[in-house]
Protein backbone atom coordinates (compact mmCIF):
# COMPACT_ATOMS: atom_id res chain seq x y z
CA UNK A 1 0.00 0.00 0.00
CA UNK A 2 2.74 2.49 0.88
CA UNK A 3 4.37 1.84 -2.50
CA UNK A 4 1.47 3.39 -4.39
CA UNK A 5 1.60 6.48 -2.18
CA UNK A 6 5.34 6.73 -2.76
CA UNK A 7 4.77 6.49 -6.49
CA UNK A 8 2.15 9.24 -6.41
CA UNK A 9 4.39 11.42 -4.28
CA UNK A 10 7.39 10.89 -6.57
CA UNK A 11 5.32 11.72 -9.68
CA UNK A 12 4.02 14.93 -8.06
CA UNK A 13 7.60 15.90 -7.23
CA UNK A 14 8.88 15.27 -10.75
CA UNK A 15 5.75 16.69 -12.39
CA UNK A 16 4.86 13.45 -14.14
CA UNK A 17 1.13 14.19 -14.55
CA UNK A 18 0.29 11.20 -16.75
CA UNK A 19 1.77 8.49 -18.95
CA UNK A 20 1.88 10.67 -22.06
CA UNK A 21 4.36 13.13 -20.52
CA UNK A 22 8.08 12.68 -21.07
CA UNK A 23 8.99 14.24 -17.70
CA UNK A 24 11.50 13.19 -16.51
CA UNK A 25 13.13 12.47 -19.85
CA UNK A 26 12.63 8.90 -21.02
CA UNK A 27 9.49 8.34 -18.94
CA UNK A 28 6.92 8.58 -21.75
CA UNK A 29 4.53 5.63 -21.59
CA UNK A 30 5.23 4.99 -17.92
CA UNK A 31 2.45 5.69 -15.41
CA UNK A 32 2.12 9.15 -13.87
CA UNK A 33 -0.06 10.67 -11.16
CA UNK A 34 -3.31 10.10 -13.10
CA UNK A 35 -2.59 6.38 -13.63
CA UNK A 36 -1.35 5.77 -10.07
CA UNK A 37 -4.35 7.56 -8.56
CA UNK A 38 -6.63 5.51 -10.80
CA UNK A 39 -4.87 2.33 -9.68
CA UNK A 40 -5.18 3.33 -6.03
CA UNK A 41 -8.93 3.91 -6.40
CA UNK A 42 -9.26 0.53 -8.14
CA UNK A 43 -7.46 -1.06 -5.16
CA UNK A 44 -10.19 0.37 -2.93
CA UNK A 45 -8.16 3.13 -1.30
CA UNK A 46 -10.31 6.13 -0.38
CA UNK A 47 -9.89 9.46 -2.14
CA UNK A 48 -9.11 11.10 1.22
CA UNK A 49 -6.27 8.67 1.87
CA UNK A 50 -4.85 9.11 -1.64
CA UNK A 51 -4.90 12.86 -1.14
CA UNK A 52 -3.50 12.84 2.40
CA UNK A 53 -0.86 10.14 1.98
CA UNK A 54 0.18 10.51 -1.65
CA UNK A 55 -0.60 13.84 -3.27
CA UNK A 56 -0.27 16.35 -0.42
CA UNK A 57 3.05 14.94 0.86
CA UNK A 58 4.23 15.22 -2.77
CA UNK A 59 3.36 18.92 -2.88
CA UNK A 60 4.92 19.43 0.57
CA UNK A 61 8.18 17.96 -0.68
CA UNK A 62 7.98 20.34 -3.66
CA UNK A 63 7.56 23.22 -1.21
CA UNK A 64 10.64 22.16 0.73
CA UNK A 65 12.78 21.95 -2.41
CA UNK A 66 11.50 25.35 -3.54
CA UNK A 67 12.32 26.89 -0.15
CA UNK A 68 15.83 25.39 -0.40
CA UNK A 69 16.22 26.98 -3.89
CA UNK A 70 16.66 23.54 -5.45
CA UNK A 71 13.77 24.17 -7.82
CA UNK A 72 12.04 27.31 -9.13
CA UNK A 73 8.55 28.48 -10.07
CA UNK A 74 8.43 26.66 -13.46
CA UNK A 75 9.06 23.33 -11.75
CA UNK A 76 6.51 24.13 -9.02
CA UNK A 77 3.97 24.81 -11.78
CA UNK A 78 4.79 21.50 -13.42
CA UNK A 79 4.14 19.78 -10.08
CA UNK A 80 0.93 21.78 -9.63
CA UNK A 81 -0.17 20.50 -13.03
CA UNK A 82 0.49 16.95 -11.84
CA UNK A 83 -1.63 17.66 -8.73
CA UNK A 84 -4.44 18.86 -10.99
CA UNK A 85 -4.19 15.64 -13.01
CA UNK A 86 -4.61 13.69 -9.76
CA UNK A 87 -7.57 15.83 -8.68
CA UNK A 88 -9.27 15.25 -12.04
CA UNK A 89 -9.19 11.48 -11.46
CA UNK A 90 -10.29 11.86 -7.84
CA UNK A 91 -13.20 14.19 -8.61
CA UNK A 92 -15.94 11.53 -8.95
CA UNK A 93 -14.76 9.84 -5.73
CA UNK A 94 -14.72 13.23 -3.95
CA UNK A 95 -18.39 13.62 -4.83
CA UNK A 96 -19.19 10.39 -2.92
CA UNK A 97 -16.85 10.83 0.04
CA UNK A 98 -17.01 13.68 2.47
CA UNK A 99 -13.46 14.85 1.83
CA UNK A 100 -12.36 17.56 4.27
CA UNK A 101 -11.25 20.58 2.21
CA UNK A 102 -8.10 22.46 3.17
CA UNK A 103 -10.26 25.59 3.40
CA UNK A 104 -11.34 28.48 1.23
CA UNK A 105 -8.91 31.16 0.11
CA UNK A 106 -10.23 34.32 -1.52
CA UNK A 107 -7.56 36.19 -3.46
CA UNK A 108 -7.47 39.40 -5.47
CA UNK A 109 -5.17 42.20 -6.59
CA UNK A 110 -5.95 45.43 -4.74
CA UNK A 111 -7.69 48.49 -6.19
CA UNK A 112 -5.74 50.36 -8.83
CA UNK A 113 -3.55 47.36 -9.65
CA UNK A 114 -4.00 45.52 -12.94
CA UNK A 115 -1.12 43.13 -12.46
CA UNK A 116 -2.23 39.53 -12.01
CA UNK A 117 0.53 37.06 -12.86
CA UNK A 118 1.78 36.79 -9.26
CA UNK A 119 -1.73 36.42 -7.87
CA UNK A 120 -2.52 33.77 -10.50
CA UNK A 121 0.55 31.75 -9.55
CA UNK A 122 -0.45 31.84 -5.89
CA UNK A 123 -4.01 30.77 -6.82
CA UNK A 124 -2.88 27.91 -9.08
CA UNK A 125 -0.40 26.51 -6.58
CA UNK A 126 -2.79 26.72 -3.62
CA UNK A 127 -5.51 25.07 -5.68
CA UNK A 128 -3.00 22.38 -6.56
CA UNK A 129 -2.44 21.88 -2.83
CA UNK A 130 -6.13 21.26 -2.22
CA UNK A 131 -7.42 24.70 -1.24
CA UNK A 132 -10.69 25.96 -2.66
CA UNK A 133 -9.59 29.20 -4.31
CA UNK A 134 -11.95 32.05 -5.18
CA UNK A 135 -10.14 34.42 -7.53
CA UNK A 136 -11.65 37.91 -7.51
CA UNK A 137 -9.35 39.16 -10.30
CA UNK A 138 -7.48 42.47 -10.49
CA UNK A 139 -8.29 46.04 -9.44
CA UNK A 140 -10.56 44.83 -6.61
CA UNK A 141 -12.31 47.56 -4.66
CA UNK A 142 -12.48 47.02 -0.88
CA UNK A 143 -16.22 46.29 -1.18
CA UNK A 144 -15.46 43.38 -3.50
CA UNK A 145 -13.32 41.71 -0.83
CA UNK A 146 -15.97 42.44 1.80
CA UNK A 147 -18.72 40.86 -0.33
CA UNK A 148 -16.58 37.76 -0.92
CA UNK A 149 -15.97 37.34 2.81
CA UNK A 150 -19.72 37.43 3.42
CA UNK A 151 -20.27 34.89 0.64
CA UNK A 152 -17.54 32.53 1.92
CA UNK A 153 -17.73 32.54 5.72
CA UNK A 154 -14.53 31.46 7.45
CA UNK A 155 -12.38 32.03 4.38
CA UNK A 156 -8.84 33.41 4.50
CA UNK A 157 -8.26 36.43 2.24
CA UNK A 158 -5.15 37.12 0.17
CA UNK A 159 -4.25 40.58 -1.13
CA UNK A 160 -1.67 41.08 -3.87
CA UNK A 161 0.01 44.26 -5.22
CA UNK A 162 2.77 45.07 -7.72
CA UNK A 163 3.96 48.56 -6.79
CA UNK A 164 4.20 50.73 -3.68
CA UNK A 165 1.72 53.10 -5.36
CA UNK A 166 -0.96 50.36 -5.35
CA UNK A 167 0.14 48.52 -2.20
CA UNK A 168 -1.13 51.51 -0.21
CA UNK A 169 -4.66 50.36 -1.04
CA UNK A 170 -4.24 47.29 1.18
CA UNK A 171 -5.32 48.97 4.46
CA UNK A 172 -8.68 50.02 2.97
CA UNK A 173 -9.29 46.47 1.76
CA UNK A 174 -8.42 45.05 5.19
CA UNK A 175 -10.69 47.59 6.91
CA UNK A 176 -13.61 46.67 4.62
CA UNK A 177 -13.07 42.95 5.25
CA UNK A 178 -12.85 43.36 9.03
CA UNK A 179 -15.94 45.62 9.04
CA UNK A 180 -18.09 42.71 7.85
CA UNK A 181 -16.19 39.81 9.45
CA UNK A 182 -13.77 41.00 12.16
CA UNK A 183 -12.03 37.66 12.69
CA UNK A 184 -11.13 37.14 9.03
CA UNK A 185 -7.46 36.36 8.58
CA UNK A 186 -5.66 38.26 5.83
CA UNK A 187 -2.47 37.32 4.01
CA UNK A 188 -0.62 39.92 1.93
CA UNK A 189 2.03 39.55 -0.75
CA UNK A 190 3.51 40.93 -3.96
CA UNK A 191 6.90 42.36 -4.94
CA UNK A 192 6.88 45.63 -2.92
CA UNK A 193 5.24 44.12 0.20
CA UNK A 194 7.38 43.24 3.22
CA UNK A 195 6.76 41.51 6.54
CA UNK A 196 7.08 44.90 8.26
CA UNK A 197 4.48 46.42 5.97
CA UNK A 198 2.15 43.46 6.60
CA UNK A 199 2.42 44.12 10.33
CA UNK A 200 1.93 47.84 9.86
CA UNK A 201 -1.38 47.36 8.00
CA UNK A 202 -2.65 44.74 10.44
CA UNK A 203 -2.46 41.72 8.15
CA UNK A 204 -2.16 38.30 9.80
CA UNK A 205 0.53 37.06 7.49
CA UNK A 206 2.93 37.87 4.68
CA UNK A 207 4.32 35.53 2.06
CA UNK A 208 7.13 36.18 -0.36
CA UNK A 209 5.98 33.55 -2.87
CA UNK A 210 3.25 30.92 -3.48
CA UNK A 211 4.92 28.20 -1.42
CA UNK A 212 5.31 30.69 1.42
CA UNK A 213 1.61 31.46 1.03
CA UNK A 214 0.83 27.76 1.33
CA UNK A 215 2.88 27.46 4.50
CA UNK A 216 1.26 30.60 5.94
CA UNK A 217 -2.24 29.29 5.21
CA UNK A 218 -1.43 25.97 6.83
CA UNK A 219 -0.29 27.83 9.95
CA UNK A 220 -3.38 30.01 9.98
CA UNK A 221 -5.70 27.05 9.49
CA UNK A 222 -3.99 24.93 12.17
CA UNK B 1 32.64 79.17 -29.18
CA UNK B 2 32.55 75.38 -29.14
CA UNK B 3 31.70 74.23 -32.65
CA UNK B 4 29.40 71.62 -31.13
CA UNK B 5 27.20 74.14 -29.28
CA UNK B 6 25.01 74.82 -32.28
CA UNK B 7 24.32 71.16 -33.20
CA UNK B 8 23.76 70.41 -29.50
CA UNK B 9 21.15 73.17 -29.26
CA UNK B 10 19.43 71.96 -32.43
CA UNK B 11 19.40 68.40 -31.11
CA UNK B 12 17.81 69.57 -27.84
CA UNK B 13 15.01 71.27 -29.72
CA UNK B 14 13.88 68.11 -31.49
CA UNK B 15 10.39 66.89 -30.58
CA UNK B 16 9.88 63.51 -28.83
CA UNK B 17 11.22 60.61 -30.94
CA UNK B 18 8.65 57.84 -31.29
CA UNK B 19 9.96 54.65 -32.88
CA UNK B 20 8.87 51.11 -33.61
CA UNK B 21 11.65 48.75 -32.48
CA UNK B 22 12.85 46.29 -35.12
CA UNK B 23 14.63 42.89 -35.03
CA UNK B 24 12.10 41.39 -32.65
CA UNK B 25 13.66 37.93 -32.59
CA UNK B 26 16.76 39.34 -30.86
CA UNK B 27 14.78 40.70 -27.90
CA UNK B 28 14.70 37.37 -26.04
CA UNK B 29 18.28 36.76 -24.97
CA UNK B 30 18.68 33.24 -23.58
CA UNK B 31 20.57 34.07 -20.37
CA UNK B 32 18.16 36.87 -19.56
CA UNK B 33 15.20 34.52 -20.00
CA UNK B 34 16.79 31.95 -17.68
CA UNK B 35 17.37 34.69 -15.09
CA UNK B 36 13.79 35.94 -15.38
CA UNK B 37 12.56 32.42 -14.64
CA UNK B 38 14.73 32.22 -11.53
CA UNK B 39 17.68 30.26 -12.97
CA UNK B 40 21.05 31.63 -13.93
CA UNK B 41 24.21 32.61 -12.04
CA UNK B 42 22.50 33.74 -8.83
CA UNK B 43 20.57 30.48 -8.49
CA UNK B 44 23.53 28.25 -9.27
CA UNK B 45 21.17 26.11 -11.38
CA UNK B 46 20.88 25.48 -15.09
CA UNK B 47 17.44 25.71 -16.63
CA UNK B 48 16.14 22.08 -16.67
CA UNK B 49 15.60 20.37 -20.00
CA UNK B 50 11.79 20.17 -19.87
CA UNK B 51 11.50 23.83 -18.88
CA UNK B 52 13.95 24.83 -21.62
CA UNK B 53 11.93 23.05 -24.28
CA UNK B 54 8.74 24.78 -23.08
CA UNK B 55 10.63 28.11 -23.30
CA UNK B 56 11.58 27.43 -26.92
CA UNK B 57 7.95 26.74 -27.86
CA UNK B 58 6.59 29.77 -26.06
CA UNK B 59 9.35 32.01 -27.43
CA UNK B 60 8.26 31.30 -30.99
CA UNK B 61 4.80 32.47 -30.07
CA UNK B 62 6.06 35.46 -28.07
CA UNK B 63 7.77 36.87 -31.16
CA UNK B 64 4.39 37.22 -32.84
CA UNK B 65 2.83 38.90 -29.81
CA UNK B 66 5.09 41.91 -29.26
CA UNK B 67 4.77 45.32 -30.83
CA UNK B 68 7.78 47.11 -29.33
CA UNK B 69 7.81 50.89 -29.35
CA UNK B 70 9.85 53.60 -27.73
CA UNK B 71 9.56 57.31 -27.14
CA UNK B 72 12.21 59.67 -25.77
CA UNK B 73 12.79 63.34 -25.29
CA UNK B 74 15.94 65.29 -24.38
CA UNK B 75 15.60 68.20 -21.95
CA UNK B 76 18.22 70.60 -20.55
CA UNK B 77 18.56 69.97 -16.85
CA UNK B 78 20.54 70.81 -13.76
CA UNK B 79 21.47 68.13 -11.26
CA UNK B 80 21.48 68.97 -7.54
CA UNK B 81 22.25 66.72 -4.56
CA UNK B 82 19.06 64.71 -4.94
CA UNK B 83 17.00 66.44 -7.61
CA UNK B 84 16.84 67.00 -11.32
CA UNK B 85 15.77 70.55 -12.20
CA UNK B 86 14.43 70.84 -15.73
CA UNK B 87 14.96 74.05 -17.68
CA UNK B 88 12.43 75.95 -19.79
CA UNK B 89 9.87 75.17 -21.07
CA UNK B 90 9.34 72.36 -18.52
CA UNK B 91 10.49 74.14 -15.38
CA UNK B 92 9.75 71.31 -12.97
CA UNK B 93 11.84 69.40 -10.45
CA UNK B 94 12.07 65.63 -10.16
CA UNK B 95 13.06 64.20 -6.79
CA UNK B 96 15.24 61.46 -8.25
CA UNK B 97 16.95 60.80 -4.93
CA UNK B 98 20.61 61.08 -3.98
CA UNK B 99 21.71 57.83 -5.66
CA UNK B 100 20.43 58.69 -9.13
CA UNK B 101 21.49 62.33 -8.73
CA UNK B 102 25.02 61.23 -7.81
CA UNK B 103 25.25 59.15 -10.97
CA UNK B 104 23.96 62.04 -13.08
CA UNK B 105 26.37 64.61 -11.66
CA UNK B 106 28.03 66.55 -14.45
CA UNK B 107 25.13 66.00 -16.89
CA UNK B 108 23.55 68.95 -18.69
CA UNK B 109 20.76 67.00 -20.33
CA UNK B 110 18.22 64.43 -19.19
CA UNK B 111 16.73 62.04 -21.73
CA UNK B 112 13.31 60.85 -20.53
CA UNK B 113 11.97 57.68 -22.08
CA UNK B 114 9.25 55.10 -22.20
CA UNK B 115 9.43 51.71 -23.92
CA UNK B 116 6.75 49.07 -24.27
CA UNK B 117 6.02 45.80 -26.04
CA UNK B 118 2.25 46.45 -26.18
CA UNK B 119 -0.50 44.54 -24.41
CA UNK B 120 -1.10 41.53 -26.67
CA UNK B 121 1.48 39.33 -24.95
CA UNK B 122 0.05 39.98 -21.50
CA UNK B 123 -3.47 39.25 -22.80
CA UNK B 124 -2.38 35.87 -24.20
CA UNK B 125 -0.41 35.05 -21.04
CA UNK B 126 -3.51 35.75 -18.98
CA UNK B 127 -5.58 33.53 -21.31
CA UNK B 128 -3.07 30.70 -21.00
CA UNK B 129 -3.24 30.94 -17.22
CA UNK B 130 -7.03 30.89 -17.26
CA UNK B 131 -7.01 27.86 -19.60
CA UNK B 132 -4.86 25.83 -17.22
CA UNK B 133 -1.56 26.35 -19.10
CA UNK B 134 0.09 28.03 -16.13
CA UNK B 135 3.64 27.07 -17.06
CA UNK B 136 3.31 28.48 -20.57
CA UNK B 137 1.53 31.60 -19.29
CA UNK B 138 4.28 32.21 -16.76
CA UNK B 139 7.04 31.68 -19.31
CA UNK B 140 5.32 34.03 -21.75
CA UNK B 141 5.07 36.68 -19.04
CA UNK B 142 8.77 36.32 -18.24
CA UNK B 143 9.63 36.54 -21.96
CA UNK B 144 7.67 39.79 -22.09
CA UNK B 145 9.71 41.20 -19.20
CA UNK B 146 12.95 40.23 -20.94
CA UNK B 147 11.79 41.74 -24.25
CA UNK B 148 10.86 45.09 -22.74
CA UNK B 149 14.20 45.27 -20.89
CA UNK B 150 15.93 44.61 -24.22
CA UNK B 151 13.89 47.45 -25.76
CA UNK B 152 15.16 49.80 -23.05
CA UNK B 153 18.72 48.72 -23.85
CA UNK B 154 18.10 49.40 -27.55
CA UNK B 155 16.82 52.84 -26.70
CA UNK B 156 19.89 53.56 -24.54
CA UNK B 157 22.11 52.50 -27.46
CA UNK B 158 20.19 54.78 -29.79
CA UNK B 159 20.65 57.75 -27.45
CA UNK B 160 24.37 57.04 -27.16
CA UNK B 161 24.73 56.86 -30.96
CA UNK B 162 23.05 60.25 -31.30
CA UNK B 163 24.93 62.10 -28.59
CA UNK B 164 28.47 60.85 -29.22
CA UNK B 165 28.98 62.94 -32.38
CA UNK B 166 27.85 65.95 -30.32
CA UNK B 167 30.69 65.42 -27.87
CA UNK B 168 28.51 63.96 -25.12
CA UNK B 169 28.48 60.72 -23.16
CA UNK B 170 25.64 58.92 -21.35
CA UNK B 171 24.98 57.52 -17.88
CA UNK B 172 23.18 54.26 -17.14
CA UNK B 173 19.41 54.36 -17.38
CA UNK B 174 17.45 54.84 -14.19
CA UNK B 175 13.76 54.22 -13.50
CA UNK B 176 11.36 55.60 -10.90
CA UNK B 177 10.94 52.86 -8.31
CA UNK B 178 14.65 52.01 -8.26
CA UNK B 179 17.62 53.44 -6.36
CA UNK B 180 15.48 55.47 -3.87
CA UNK B 181 13.65 57.27 -6.72
CA UNK B 182 9.96 57.02 -5.72
CA UNK B 183 7.65 55.19 -8.13
CA UNK B 184 5.09 57.99 -7.72
CA UNK B 185 7.54 60.40 -9.43
CA UNK B 186 6.69 58.63 -12.66
CA UNK B 187 3.80 61.05 -13.08
CA UNK B 188 6.20 63.98 -13.64
CA UNK B 189 8.10 61.97 -16.19
CA UNK B 190 4.86 61.34 -18.08
CA UNK B 191 3.97 65.03 -17.82
CA UNK B 192 7.26 65.86 -19.55
CA UNK B 193 6.80 63.26 -22.28
CA UNK B 194 3.18 64.34 -22.73
CA UNK B 195 0.00 62.39 -23.52
CA UNK B 196 0.61 58.68 -23.93
CA UNK B 197 4.17 58.26 -25.23
CA UNK B 198 4.62 55.14 -27.39
CA UNK B 199 0.96 54.39 -26.60
CA UNK B 200 1.71 53.96 -22.88
CA UNK B 201 -0.63 55.56 -20.38
CA UNK B 202 -0.34 56.02 -16.64
CA UNK B 203 -3.31 54.99 -14.49
CA UNK B 204 -4.37 57.17 -11.55
CA UNK B 205 -2.61 54.67 -9.25
CA UNK B 206 0.68 55.16 -11.07
CA UNK B 207 0.68 51.92 -13.06
CA UNK B 208 1.72 51.96 -16.70
CA UNK B 209 -0.56 50.38 -19.25
CA UNK B 210 0.48 48.13 -21.05
CA UNK B 211 2.09 46.42 -18.04
CA UNK B 212 5.21 45.46 -19.96
CA UNK B 213 6.51 49.03 -20.12
CA UNK B 214 9.52 50.81 -18.63
CA UNK B 215 9.95 54.51 -17.96
CA UNK B 216 13.14 56.25 -16.99
CA UNK B 217 15.89 58.75 -17.54
CA UNK B 218 19.40 58.71 -19.01
CA UNK B 219 21.87 61.47 -18.14
CA UNK B 220 23.78 63.12 -20.99
CA UNK B 221 26.79 65.41 -20.80
CA UNK B 222 30.46 65.82 -21.66
CA UNK B 223 31.48 64.20 -18.37
CA UNK B 224 28.58 61.75 -18.03
CA UNK B 225 29.79 58.33 -16.88
CA UNK B 226 28.42 54.90 -17.58
CA UNK B 227 29.10 52.61 -14.62
CA UNK B 228 29.39 48.94 -15.44
CA UNK B 229 28.45 48.21 -11.82
CA UNK B 230 26.20 51.03 -10.55
CA UNK B 231 24.61 48.75 -7.93
CA UNK B 232 27.74 49.19 -5.85
CA UNK B 233 26.32 52.62 -4.89
CA UNK B 234 23.05 51.18 -3.58
CA UNK B 235 22.54 49.13 -0.43
CA UNK B 236 19.39 47.27 -1.54
CA UNK B 237 20.69 43.73 -1.43
CA UNK B 238 17.20 42.34 -2.11
CA UNK B 239 16.69 44.28 -5.37
CA UNK B 240 15.88 41.81 -8.13
CA UNK B 241 17.73 43.90 -10.69
CA UNK B 242 20.88 43.94 -8.58
CA UNK B 243 23.68 43.13 -10.95
CA UNK B 244 25.41 39.84 -10.38
CA UNK B 245 28.76 41.05 -11.66
CA UNK B 246 30.29 43.88 -13.58
CA UNK B 247 29.72 42.13 -16.92
CA UNK B 248 25.97 42.64 -16.65
CA UNK B 249 25.11 46.21 -17.50
CA UNK B 250 21.33 46.65 -17.34
CA UNK B 251 19.59 48.66 -14.68
CA UNK B 252 15.80 48.69 -15.10
C1 LIG C 1 -1.77 36.92 -0.79
O1 LIG C 1 -0.51 36.36 -0.69
C2 LIG C 1 0.37 36.56 -1.67
C3 LIG C 1 1.59 35.91 -1.50
C4 LIG C 1 2.59 36.02 -2.45
C5 LIG C 1 2.35 36.81 -3.56
C6 LIG C 1 1.12 37.49 -3.74
C7 LIG C 1 0.12 37.37 -2.78
N1 LIG C 1 1.17 38.16 -4.90
C8 LIG C 1 2.35 37.92 -5.43
N2 LIG C 1 3.09 37.13 -4.65
C9 LIG C 1 4.39 36.53 -4.83
O2 LIG C 1 4.24 35.31 -5.54
C10 LIG C 1 4.47 35.52 -6.94
C11 LIG C 1 5.20 34.36 -7.53
O3 LIG C 1 6.46 34.18 -6.94
C12 LIG C 1 5.24 36.80 -7.03
O4 LIG C 1 4.45 37.67 -7.82
P1 LIG C 1 5.12 38.77 -8.75
O5 LIG C 1 4.09 39.36 -9.56
O6 LIG C 1 5.91 39.64 -7.87
O7 LIG C 1 6.11 37.85 -9.61
C13 LIG C 1 5.97 37.56 -10.97
C14 LIG C 1 5.38 36.22 -11.17
C15 LIG C 1 7.38 37.58 -11.52
N3 LIG C 1 7.98 38.82 -11.15
C16 LIG C 1 7.82 39.92 -11.85
O8 LIG C 1 7.27 39.94 -12.93
C17 LIG C 1 8.43 41.14 -11.25
C18 LIG C 1 9.95 41.02 -11.20
C19 LIG C 1 10.64 42.37 -11.15
C20 LIG C 1 12.12 42.27 -11.38
C21 LIG C 1 10.08 43.36 -12.16
C22 LIG C 1 9.89 43.15 -13.52
C23 LIG C 1 10.21 41.83 -14.20
C24 LIG C 1 9.36 44.15 -14.35
N4 LIG C 1 9.16 45.44 -14.02
CO1 LIG C 1 9.21 46.11 -12.22
N5 LIG C 1 9.81 44.52 -11.55
C25 LIG C 1 9.91 44.42 -10.20
C26 LIG C 1 10.26 43.06 -9.78
C27 LIG C 1 11.25 42.85 -8.67
C28 LIG C 1 10.94 41.57 -7.89
N6 LIG C 1 11.89 41.05 -7.24
O9 LIG C 1 9.84 41.07 -7.84
C29 LIG C 1 9.34 45.53 -9.39
C30 LIG C 1 7.96 45.04 -8.97
N7 LIG C 1 9.22 46.60 -10.37
C31 LIG C 1 9.36 47.78 -9.86
C32 LIG C 1 9.24 48.97 -10.59
C33 LIG C 1 9.55 50.23 -9.88
C34 LIG C 1 8.84 49.00 -11.93
N8 LIG C 1 8.71 47.89 -12.73
C35 LIG C 1 8.31 48.23 -13.95
C36 LIG C 1 8.42 47.47 -15.09
C37 LIG C 1 8.84 46.18 -15.10
C38 LIG C 1 9.05 45.35 -16.37
C39 LIG C 1 8.04 45.70 -17.45
C40 LIG C 1 10.42 45.54 -16.89
C41 LIG C 1 8.98 43.91 -15.80
C42 LIG C 1 7.62 43.25 -15.89
C43 LIG C 1 6.58 43.84 -15.00
C44 LIG C 1 5.38 42.97 -14.85
N9 LIG C 1 4.99 42.76 -13.66
O10 LIG C 1 4.84 42.46 -15.78
C45 LIG C 1 7.75 49.60 -13.95
C46 LIG C 1 6.25 49.56 -13.70
C47 LIG C 1 5.51 48.79 -14.74
C48 LIG C 1 4.09 49.23 -14.88
N10 LIG C 1 3.37 48.59 -15.74
O11 LIG C 1 3.67 50.17 -14.27
C49 LIG C 1 8.52 50.23 -12.77
C50 LIG C 1 7.69 51.29 -12.08
C51 LIG C 1 9.87 50.79 -13.28
C52 LIG C 1 9.67 51.86 -14.28
N11 LIG C 1 9.62 53.08 -13.84
O12 LIG C 1 9.59 51.58 -15.46
C53 LIG C 1 9.69 47.72 -8.39
C54 LIG C 1 8.51 48.13 -7.51
C55 LIG C 1 8.99 48.90 -6.36
C56 LIG C 1 8.00 49.85 -5.84
N12 LIG C 1 8.48 50.45 -4.81
O13 LIG C 1 6.93 50.08 -6.28
C57 LIG C 1 10.16 46.24 -8.23
C58 LIG C 1 9.91 45.63 -6.85
C59 LIG C 1 11.66 46.21 -8.59
C60 LIG C 1 12.59 46.84 -7.56
N13 LIG C 1 12.75 48.12 -7.53
O14 LIG C 1 13.18 46.13 -6.80
C61 LIG C 1 5.43 37.28 -5.59
O15 LIG C 1 5.39 38.67 -5.44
Amino acid sequence: MTEIFENIQRCIETGKADASLDIPRGSAGKPGVAEFVDQALAEGISATEILQKGMLPGMKAVGKRFAAHEIFIPEVLISARAMHAGFAVLKPAFAQEDVPSQGTFVIGTVAGDLHDIGKNLVAIILEGAGWKVVDLGTDCAPEKFAAAVVEHPGCIVGLSALLTTTMINMPAAIAAIRAVAPSTRVLVGGAPVTADYAKEVGADGYAVDPMGALAALENMAA
Amino acid sequence: MDSRAQPQRAWLQAPPRERRIARISTLFEEQAVARALGYGPRSGREIPHHVASAVLDVRRQAQTLVDPKSCWLAVSAEVTRDELKLCEPYSCTLGVGNLVAAQMRGCDVAVFFVVTIGDELERVSREMMADGDALEGYILDALGSVAVEACAERLADEVLREVMPLGWQVTNRFSPGYCTWATSEQRLLFDVLGGSPAGVSLTPSGLMHPLKSISGVIGVGASAKFHPYPCAFCGREDCHQRLVDASVTTLG
